[in-house]
């Protein structure tokens, strides 16, 4: 079976679209899970376990147990009808994902914060630092540091889900080489090239933050 | 606003059939991905260069893409390529059963590693073989010390099941999006098939939770 | 009677937890350039009184006056008065993540608003002080306990405290990394720094001490002069107590910097 790879090139800037748009979507809802992740950590460590419960029972574990597509579905769908406005196919994934992430981000942050013992904030305290200056100049760097391996797979896996928003319509890599599939027949050398696309960036993405760990942050952790 | 809770009455065998579906898959998958996850494990172990080279890149490969794309791929791809006519479920098993294999091999090859530095020299000191050391000391232990993380890679796996939707495979999601394009009772049908997964996932999620607990503390 | 120059006082400070009083109505005070050794077994409550001092825990009632300002009415004043008071812990408690260097800057920086160059400045002189001049742009990970803890102490002096609290400073380190700690905390007192020191050292207390403060579950059992404590103790619970830990001590150990 004879494959020609020459309609990747012929339609290359309908494919390097949909690698900006799954840059977009994919940097946006990682930062978003970052920002949420990292709020939600500090509230379920430092706001006691009332609000801790909450949090954990109606976001985490909400986002956890609900597969991301069924909550994108939802959101996109059912949500407009309940409180009557519209959003566009790209903002909703973006926030959807963003949401769905920043629920793992909270539990590797919660960890990270846990493991950083308590004389830490002792020791901030007896220098005078107040609370809030003490948990973002001493204890959230030390968690983010030692949080950073699985950080790094979240970062991967943000990538990776940005494909989903594809189930919207938005025009994301996955969902260009869909429709160029559809309209080209040679569906085998589009999916092909999308894979080569996504794994080529991902997969040196993924080696770099593990060689800028090693070199730079393993030696801060303690 | 008027929902028509009382129409779901009406679907519920059909989202049940769905629920089966989703279940049935995620369990075959996994009892897929067991032995897949030994065998890309021990391909990357291997001394052989023939063996590791093609497991580090279907382990890596797969790590560094989407499932739904890896899904679609398979889904097109086999019967062109090698003339093979797969059911949309097989495809999807295939998909799934392929995605956990790699994440459970990069469990157990943690496992193996953290076991083996110090217990295998006291091993082979008592004169066991390599091969000996490895099937009565270290993968008992491995395996043992896998469980909290493999319950985790079962709970992704159950979620990542609705991706087969999209290949038309009927599990609950996909019964679930079409009863909407039928009933167009869009908020009642969603907010359904949202629950069902949350009522189905969220005992699991606490369950891979206590095991963690609950492994941790032997360490 | 508070006196004119009393640093730090407490007056009738009761502490619980869990039912039983780790501080029992206790009244002690610190004058300006004192030096203060706590000593008394493991358990009694010491550490406890350094960390009500600087409020890291509340009290339960009595009160705690630091220059002449009662400690723990509001939380402003809370970090007013820890600014004006230096802690030194058993576990160094350095920031990891920071270089020395960081280490040293960071609250001033942060909680005083000095300038990067001031608090490099400062920091500079604090680590000659105390013997690492060149340790600055290393990470506390790759130092060792002796040196950690030396750094915590330049990092505590870098606030410009009133008072320095040393927790057990000694208590974490092998017994060849005392020594030099030690020598750092000598040279302290000799420059006239007021300090409160939580220690089982007790041939640092006998020499380097204007008073010892004998601590026993949640009283001071007795205090004085280092001479009165250590040679001729009033009570039998000190007596007891310093029997034991002086053979331990008595010529088996020598510190560098030590008068003899």
């Amino acid at each position: 079976m004879a494959f020609d790879f020459g309609v990747v090139t012929s339609h290359w800037s309908f494919i390097a679209q949909g690698c900006w748009i799954t840059l977009v979507v994919s940097v946006m809802s990682i930062l978003i899970a970052f920002v949420i992740g990292t709020g939600v950590a500090i509230a379920r460590v430092y706001a006691g376990e009332r609000i801790s419960h909450l949090l954990g029972f109606f976001y985490v574990d909400m986002m956890r147990s609900v597969p991301l597509l069924v909550i994108l579905v939802w959101v996109y769908f059912a949500l407009p009808v309940i409180v009557g406005v519209n959003v566009d196919p790209m903002t909703c994934a973006i926030v959807v994902l963003g949401l769905h992430l920043g629920a793992e981000v909270c539990e590797v942050v919660r960890g990270g914060l846990l493991s950083i013992r308590q004389g830490q904030m002792k020791a901030s305290l007896a220098l005078g630092m107040s609370w809030a200056q003490a948990i973002r100049a001493v204890i959230l760097p030390q968690a983010f540091i030692r949080s950073l391996p699985p950080l790094a797979s979240i970062i991967i896996v943000g990538f990776k889900d940005s494909a989903l928003a594809s189930v919207i319509a938005v025009p994301e890599l996955l969902r260009q080489s869909q429709v160029l599939a559809g309209q080209t027949f040679q569906p085998f050398e589009i999916y092909t090239a999308a894979l080569v696309l996504y794994g080529g960036f991902l997969y040196p993405v993924a080696l770099a933050l593990a060689v800028i760990y090693d070199r730079y942050c393993s030696r801060m952790a303690a | 606003m008027n929902f028509d809770w009382s129409a779901l009455w009406e679907s519920l065998p059909v989202l049940l059939a769905g629920v089966q579906t989703t279940i049935v898959l995620a369990f075959l998958a996994m009892l897929l991905g067991i032995p897949g996850g030994l065998l890309l494990c021990a391909g990357r172990r291997s001394r052989f260069r023939v063996l590791t080279l093609p497991a580090c890149i279907v382990i890596d490969g797969l790590r560094a893409t989407p499932v739904l794309l890896q899904l679609f791929w398979l889904f097109y791809v086999l019967p062109l390529a090698f003339d093979v006519q797969l059911s949309p479920y097989a495809t999807a098993l295939l998909a799934l059963a392929l995605n956990v294999s790699v994440f459970n091999a990069e469990i157990f090859r943690a496992g193996i590693n953290s076991i083996q530095r110090g217990q295998s020299n006291a091993a082979l000191a008592l004169g066991m073989s390599g091969t000996q050391v490895m099937r009565t000391v270290v993968l008992p232990q491995a395996l043992r010390r896998s469980i909290p993380a493999l319950a985790n890679i079962w709970v992704s796996l159950f979620k990542n099941t609705a991706l087969v939707s999209t290949i038309a495979v009927a599990d609950l999601a996909y019964v679930a999006l079409q009863l909407r394009t039928e009933t167009y009772k869009t908020v009642e049908i969603l907010t359904a098939m949202a629950l069902i997964y949350w009522l189905m996932g969220y005992p699991q999620a606490k369950l891979a939770d206590s095991l963690q607990n609950r492994y941790q503390v032997n360490e | 009677m508070p006196r004119e120059d009393d640093v730090l006082e407490f007056r009738e400070v009761t502490k619980r937890f869990d039912q039983t009083n780790v501080l029992d109505r206790v009244d002690f005070r610190v004058c300006a350039g004192e030096v203060v050794c706590i000593v008394g077994p493991s358990g009694s409550g010491k550490s406890t009184l350094l960390r009500c001092a600087n409020a890291l825990e509340p009290i339960d009632s009595g009160t705690i006056v630091f220059n002449g300002r009662t400690v723990g009415r509001t939380k402003r004043k809370l970090y007013k008065v820890r600014q004006q008071m230096g802690m030194v812990f058993q576990n160094f408690e350095l920031f990891p993540h920071l270089t020395v260097l960081q280490n040293i800057v960071l609250a001033p920086r942060i909680v005083k608003g000095e300038t990067e160059s001031v608090a490099v400045g400062r920091a500079r002189n604090l680590l000659r002080r105390v013997g690492l001049d060149d340790f600055g742009n290393k990470y506390p990970g790759t130092l060792s306990g002796g040196q950690q803890q030396r750094v915590a102490i330049a990092r505590a002096l870098a606030m410009e405290p009133d008072i320095m609290l040393f927790d057990e400073p000694t208590s974490a380190l092998d017994p060849e990394r005392v020594g030099e700690v030690l020598a750092v905390m000598r040279d302290l007192a000799n420059q006239g720094t007021t300090m409160v020191v939580v220690t089982h050292e007790m041939e640092f207390a006998r020499s380097v001490a204007d008073r010892v403060v004998f601590f026993d579950r949640g009283h001071i059992v007795e205090s004085g002069t280092p001479e009165r404590i250590f040679t001729n103790p009033q009570q039998e619970r000190t007596r007891a107590f310093l029997s034991h830990h002086l053979s331990n001590v008595n010529g088996q150990r020598s510190f560098p910097g030590q008068a003899h």
